[in-house]
């Protein structure tokens, strides 16, 4: 008994947590969600349903359907990297493995608004890369427009989400029993074929955990579509934003918080489900 | 041209500019306020008005875009009056609104213009009496009663800029002095204009061009000020505030700008001579910021004795120096004159900037009809 307490006791601080830094701010948004404004835009509680509505508007369509391409090809991108490279590290690494592993951490060390930055000083018109393409004899100036395109944004997007995918399948590849490969080629297997039907499937749980790490937080992202976007990259996260910090209209942003929230929540039940199904296979 | 980058002083302001986006920790406090106080109502009886003295009260809570005031006239005032100067920076106008109507305790801070009239009207602010102040005298006569604050009674000028256009002479030819230059240069330099990425701004400048009413409150002008900015979205390389970079890195050729960043932009760069700005024939929007005291201020005292410090001729000079705007007194604006002397075009003058057009942040429903079209122009 006094050990089922100890563990109640234990989880109270991490209960409080959630409530006080995700429950009630959650609660605060709703209500404001629902509310309206002062004249100095200041958010005022009521019943505005019609909040929710504007939500709805065709006008957002464009928005959220790009929004939500450019987080499946951040997500497939960030599969077809990182896979390769937490395979190297899980197979190959040897002693290396965690010092690999620190590498592809330590630049999330520096903050991401500097990062997302060096990429402008990167790829700028007059940047290094167009500097080097210049040297090399080709012409235009710049060469290549980088910056302020899809491209940049999904490659911002890949390069920030990145560690995100490799972990969760660096962790599942490490699980894995390395003799199932070898298995698989006394079986006969190809290659690819082992690859195919023993480490792919025995590392699916880390890819999909990997794709809801990265596929989400993309889906709201707007600080690398502000920055190395153009005035075709225009995501759900900064026309939520700009509700806030843009001078916009607070109730209205609320709305699609809680709307883009609802409809992640969706996609992370399936990722719960999908990932509890395996275990309960196997056990 | 590759190597000049490198040479880009990034400042904090046109950074965090950019990067205000993540300013979300001013959006709790605000909605702290919103759900707590409430007193600090739009609606709220006036009390009786009690100025405060400038009489040194204690150290300094600064609160201002960072790098916008000289450090050494801080350091100076410091010295000369032994107190601290606590610095606090902002990122942007919500920001700060957020944290002054939450109630923060700051001494003094730097609301532009129109952010004056809705501070006033939400009772956050101490009245100022003049005579407090040694260096009033050097306040421009049209500023001891400016449209955005009746007989000055809130706040003492601070910066004046202008809008306009900024674009590399040795890159591109044919403008005109029309806010239509982005039209007509649009298809010729595809990928290489930018607009500034902030509502007022944008949607004003195509409401003027279309011969309306910088601050239209009326669906139809707004609705056709949004097509025409649709008609180039395609050409142009984005929307953006960040003109400092955009220009220094070379991204921009063409630029919506502010006159006080264009300054920024000659003083990085290594070929300050290709660089010029124009404003435009059909209406220049002009504005300025302003020293104002929180009515939550601990040291208005101390805040006063600061204000008057910055008027102080000397002062003002050494800080026009420092940041490249005009600061509004007589010696702060002649100081400009002889900075921007080889950049006539930068030339600004008092009378430029009182009849200049002004910007009024949009309230209650314009905000949302404002807002709503200025969606169309991002997410069409």
């Amino acid at each position: 008994m006094t050990a089922n307490r100890l563990w109640r006791l234990l989880l109270a601080p991490g209960a409080l947590w959630l409530l006080v830094l995700f429950v009630a701010p959650f609660g605060v948004v709703i209500a404001v969600s629902l509310g309206t404004t002062d004249i100095l835009g200041r958010p005022v509680f009521g019943w505005y349903p019609e909040n929710y509505q504007q939500v709805f508007d065709p006008l957002f369509v464009p928005v959220i359907v790009r929004s939500a391409a450019f987080a499946v090809a951040t997500t497939v991108l960030c599969l077809v990297i990182g896979y390769p490279v937490a395979y190297m590290i899980a197979r190959y690494g040897g002693r290396f493995r965690n010092l690999l592993i620190v590498l592809i951490i330590l630049p999330w060390f520096a903050d991401y608004l500097v990062r997302i930055y060096a990429w402008v000083v990167i790829l700028g018109d007059e940047g290094v890369v167009n500097g080097l393409l210049q040297a090399l004899g080709f012409h235009g100036s710049p060469p290549v427009i980088f910056l302020n395109t899809p491209f940049a944004v999904v490659g911002g997007l890949v390069y920030d989400y990145l560690p995100f995918m490799i972990l969760p399948i660096y962790a599942a590849l490490e699980r894995m029993n390395p003799s199932l490969i070898e298995a698989g080629k006394d079986l006969y297997g190809t290659p690819l074929q082992t690859f195919l039907h023993v480490t792919w499937p025995a590392t699916i749980q880390g890819v999909v955990a990997g794709a809801v790490l990265v596929g989400l937080p993309a889906v709201g992202d707007f600080a690398t579509a502000q920055i190395l976007g153009g005035p075709n990259t225009y995501m759900v996260g900064n026309l939520i934003q700009e509700q806030f910090t843009g001078g916009g209209y607070w109730p209205f942003g609320a709305a699609l918080s809680i709307v883009l929230m609802v409809l992640l929540s969706f996609l992370m039940i399936f990722y719960l489900r999908s990932a509890s199904r395996p275990t309960e296979a196997m056990s | 041209m590759a190597s000049e980058i490198w040479k880009a002083d990034f400042n904090r302001r046109e950074f965090l500019r950019g990067g205000a986006a993540l300013g979300l920790g001013g959006t709790a406090l605000w909605l702290a306020a919103a759900c707590g106080g409430g007193t600090a109502g739009a609606g709220s009886t006036p009390t009786p008005i009690n100025y405060p003295k400038a009489v040194i009260d204690g150290d300094l809570e600064y609160f201002n875009w960072s790098e916008y005031l000289d450090p050494d006239t801080i350091k100076g005032f410091e010295k000369q009056y032994g107190v601290k100067v606590h610095q606090t920076n902002f990122d942007n106008m919500q920001g700060m609104m957020a944290k002054i109507n939450a109630g923060v305790p700051y001494d003094v801070t730097f609301p532009t213009m129109d952010f004056v009239d809705q501070l006033v009207k939400a009772n956050v602010l101490l009245p100022i009496d003049h005579t407090q102040l040694v260096n009033w005298g050097e306040v421009p006569s049209y500023f001891n009663d400016p449209w955005y604050d009746p007989k000055a009674l809130y706040s003492v000028p601070y910066a004046l800029w202008t809008t306009g256009i900024c674009w590399r002479t040795d890159k591109v030819q044919g403008l005109t002095g029309s806010w239509s230059d982005f039209w007509t240069l649009a298809p010729n330099y595809n990928g290489k204009i930018f607009l500034l990425d902030d509502f007022q701004e944008t949607l004003g400048m195509s409401l003027l061009r279309n011969k309306k009413d910088i601050n239209s409150g009326s669906r139809s002008d707004l609705d056709s000020a949004v097509a025409e900015i649709l008609k180039i979205k395609s050409n142009l390389r984005g929307f953006s505030t960040d003109d400092i970079t955009n220009l220094v890195s070379g991204s921009a050729w063409v630029h919506h700008a502010w006159s006080g960043d264009v300054y920024q932009v000659i003083n990085q760069v290594n070929n300050p001579e290709v660089f010029k700005y124009e404003v435009a024939s059909e209406g220049v929007p002009t504005g300025n910021d302003t020293f104002v005291i929180p009515k939550n201020a601990q040291h208005p005292g101390t805040a006063l004795k600061f204000i008057d410090w910055m008027l102080a001729p000397e002062h003002a000079t050494a800080n026009v120096n420092y940041f490249g705007y005009p600061q509004v007194t007589t010696t702060g604006i002649a100081a400009y004159q002889k900075l921007v002397a080889q950049y006539p075009f930068l030339s600004l003058t008092l009378d430029q900037a009182i009849h200049g057009l002004r910007e009024i942040v949009p309230t209650g429903a314009k905000l949302q009809l404002w807002d709503s079209e200025w969606t169309k122009v991002k997410a069409g």
